[in-house]
């Protein structure tokens, strides 16, 4: 059964079919050994400081973050070996994953999240009432609300309706936006 | 006890105590199905305003608050696989797929019976078996913790799904995100990135928010929705009553382990309820359909956390320690009105105690009928189009997550976690162990070296009192039942398997 996989399908190219059988599966325990390997050697010494007077090493504020890195080592190279046995023994199993993402529907993805970080953006310098007002409508629009009447409500009411609720029923306080303070 | 029921009777019937667990009722279940908005929140925003009641009243007001919100919270956790409050992360993982079969009643109706089913039962708990609760509850120290902890996490295994590895690679992920903040024993920064607002760890609402509702947000724009009536809350689509005897056994059992861990002072709501989930599907006849829409894990899920409610309870009344944070601000309203929750209380104030005790079994009958309200008015949520819904959705979390600690920073961190809580979902990785790693694992460091302090570095004493050895004992039988497990399902898969030449 050929799987339509990225990046297994891109591996395969570069090794020239010898990277054929390394499913999607395998490079999760890859990344997952990578990154474990990341915190233990570059993220643990460096971002996580320790006083001199621990006495003891499970005391010590690297102790335990170490000994899950170790763990995650371990699983990565567990999830590569049963990657590995799925691909010999021709195993069609559930957890096989495929990310099956199109072109389109990754730029459609891609520009949720950048609309997402463009709404944080916009609430640091408009603030959470005006940054609301923009961001519903337009989400709307990006999932297929072409309405104008239902876009203008859609910036008129939710926006002022959760800033209302939250600063009078819930007494949050809201940053006025750097642009206004 | 009998000869002061008509006192506290009297006591408790007046129209403001009525009324008080009437709207506290209501306040928790909209509170708790708002997601972002907590109970903890709820309780604390009500608790000045109870300054002005009369003792009695200003309790069960709160408590009203503090039930109806544990229960609303599986409201948008069935609805729209967000949960509404941290303990109905477990409800997400049976009730979503039940909501986009079209059962969505079924659901809602099935979490609400078993919250109330559990919710009574840890009021009985509460009143008949405050003393030997709370002696049992005072036994546990830090290693006692510790042995616990170690078998709570054995439920990842349960939630992995279909890929023990990945569940488990998911919960390292988890364990890791928690131990970002300032150490609590040494002060030192970990993790921080020079960021201050990191000193104070990664806020669990955020990691939730963005893990669960995100990634359901993100998905939807990759495929032509189906109907909006795929989620549509049916009129006559509720739990029928062969399925209510169907789950009983489940919703008592999960009743029962929320009373043994609420009952034990800062463990909650969320553990409870995975346990409780785990231990449903371990007993089913079914265990392959948890996870898929199996109205056994809502009712398990649903039983666990409320349970923990009245059992919170216990350990404030009987020894004037809070069960968890709402249980910390309750016992504020205590102090405010000149009564110290402990054994003085029941020496000096039984018929408050009692009067108390009253209220909270209305507050059951009352859940009933403000969930079945709620369930009818929540349910038209499922009817509106989703091109309308997500954006208001979406704000919603923003303004939620903001809400926790008034900071914008929470709101980068749920947009990660979402973008990350995406990935998974692609690579089948399931985030619920995630959700339980983070939750107990810092619980598990803390008290891994409380007990190495108390032991001088040694680790006999995990053995040292009979809990220990339990929780233990417990734990080596769930991981050799899982280890079996696991070798039997790689029996099945490769042996006997032509070998794949190509």
């Amino acid at each position: 059964m050929k799987l339509t996989v990225w990046p297994g399908g891109f591996a395969a190219r570069l090794g020239g079919g010898v990277m054929k059988g390394f499913s999607l599966n395998a490079w999760i325990g890859v990344g997952f050994i990578v990154f474990a390997a990341f915190v233990q050697f570059v993220g643990i010494p460096n971002y996580i400081s320790v006083p001199g007077n621990v006495p003891m090493a499970t005391l010590s504020p690297r102790y335990w973050p170490r000994v899950i890195c170790g763990m995650m080592m371990f699983l990565g190279a567990a999830q590569i070996i049963a990657a590995y046995l799925d691909a010999k023994y021709n195993v069609a199993s559930k957890e096989r994953a495929t990310i099956g993402l199109s072109r389109e529907d990754a730029v459609k993805i891609a520009g949720i999240v950048i609309l997402l970080f463009s709404y944080y953006v916009a609430v640091k310098y408009l603030g959470f009432l005006i940054s609301t007002m923009l961001f519903v409508p337009v989400m709307a629009y990006v999932y297929g609300e072409r309405r104008i009447i239902a876009l203008i409500l859609l910036c008129a009411v939710p926006g002022p309706t959760l800033y209302l609720f939250f600063s009078r029923v819930a007494y949050t306080t809201f940053e006025p936006g750097i642009l206004f303070s | 006890m009998l000869e002061i029921l008509p006192a506290s009777f009297a006591l408790f019937l007046s129209w403001a105590n009525l009324v008080a667990v009437i709207i506290g009722t209501i306040i928790g279940v909209v509170v708790g199905a708002i997601p972002g908005l907590t109970g903890t929140m709820a309780v604390a925003l009500a608790l000045p305003f109870t300054f002005y009641l009369e003792p009695t009243t200003a309790i069960l007001l709160l408590v009203g608050i503090y039930k109806g919100s544990i229960y609303g919270g599986s409201i948008p956790a069935i609805l729209i696989n967000t949960p509404g409050t941290p303990s109905a992360s477990c409800t997400v993982l049976d009730g979503y797929p039940l909501a986009k079969r079209g059962q969505g009643g079924k659901a809602l109706s099935m979490a609400l019976y078993a919250s109330c089913v559990a919710d009574v039962i840890s009021n009985v708990a509460l009143i008949f078996f405050t003393a030997y609760i709370a002696n049992f509850a005072l036994k546990f120290g830090p290693p006692e913790f510790f042995t616990l902890i170690c078998f709570s996490l054995t439920v990842i295994a349960t939630v992995a799904g279909d890929s023990l590895i990945k569940g488990l690679l998911s919960a390292c992920l988890g364990l890791l995100l928690a131990t970002a903040g300032m150490d609590l024993m040494y002060g030192t920064n970990r993790f921080t990135f020079g960021i201050t607002e990191m000193l104070s760890g990664v806020a669990f609402i955020p990691i939730m928010i963005g893990l669960f509702a995100l990634p359901e947000i993100m998905a939807s724009i990759r495929k032509q929705q189906g109907p909006a009536e795929v989620f549509r809350v049916k009129e006559r689509d509720w739990t029928t009553w062969p399925e209510f005897k169907r789950c009983f056994k489940t919703i008592v059992r999960g009743s029962v382990i929320g009373v043994v861990l609420g009952a034990i002072p800062g463990i909650g709501g969320t553990p409870a309820a995975f346990m409780s989930y785990s231990e449903a599907k371990r007993y089913s006849k079914n265990p392959e359909r948890f996870g898929h829409g199996e109205l056994e894990g809502v009712a398990a899920a649903e039983a666990g956390n409320n349970g923990v409610c009245g059992a919170a309870m216990i350990p404030l009344l009987s020894l004037g320690v809070p069960g968890d944070v709402i249980a910390g601000i309750i016992l504020g309203a205590f102090m405010f009105h000149g009564l110290t929750p402990g054994p003085l209380l029941f020496q000096e104030n039984l018929v408050f105690v009692y009067a108390i005790y009253i209220g909270i079994m209305l507050c059951s009958l009352v859940l009933l009928a403000v969930g079945w309200a709620a369930i009818k008015a929540f349910g038209g949520i499922s009817r509106i189009p989703k091109k309308i819904l997500f954006p208001i959705l979406i704000a919603t979390c923003f303004f939620g997550t903001y809400a926790v600690n008034t900071q914008g920073f929470d709101l980068l961190i749920m947009i990660i976690a979402g973008v990350i809580g995406y990935g998974l979902v692609l690579l089948k990785i399931p985030p619920a162990p995630l959700v339980i790693a983070f939750i107990l694992g810092p619980l598990f460091e803390d008290n891994l070296r409380r007990s190495m302090v108390l032991s001088d570095g040694s680790f006999s004493i995990f053995l040292r009192s009979p809990i220990c050895w339990l929780f233990l004992a417990l734990t080596v039988l769930t991981l050799v039942i899982i280890a079996r497990r696991t070798y039997r399902g790689m029996k099945g898969k490769y042996v006997g398997v032509p070998l794949n030449e190509g």
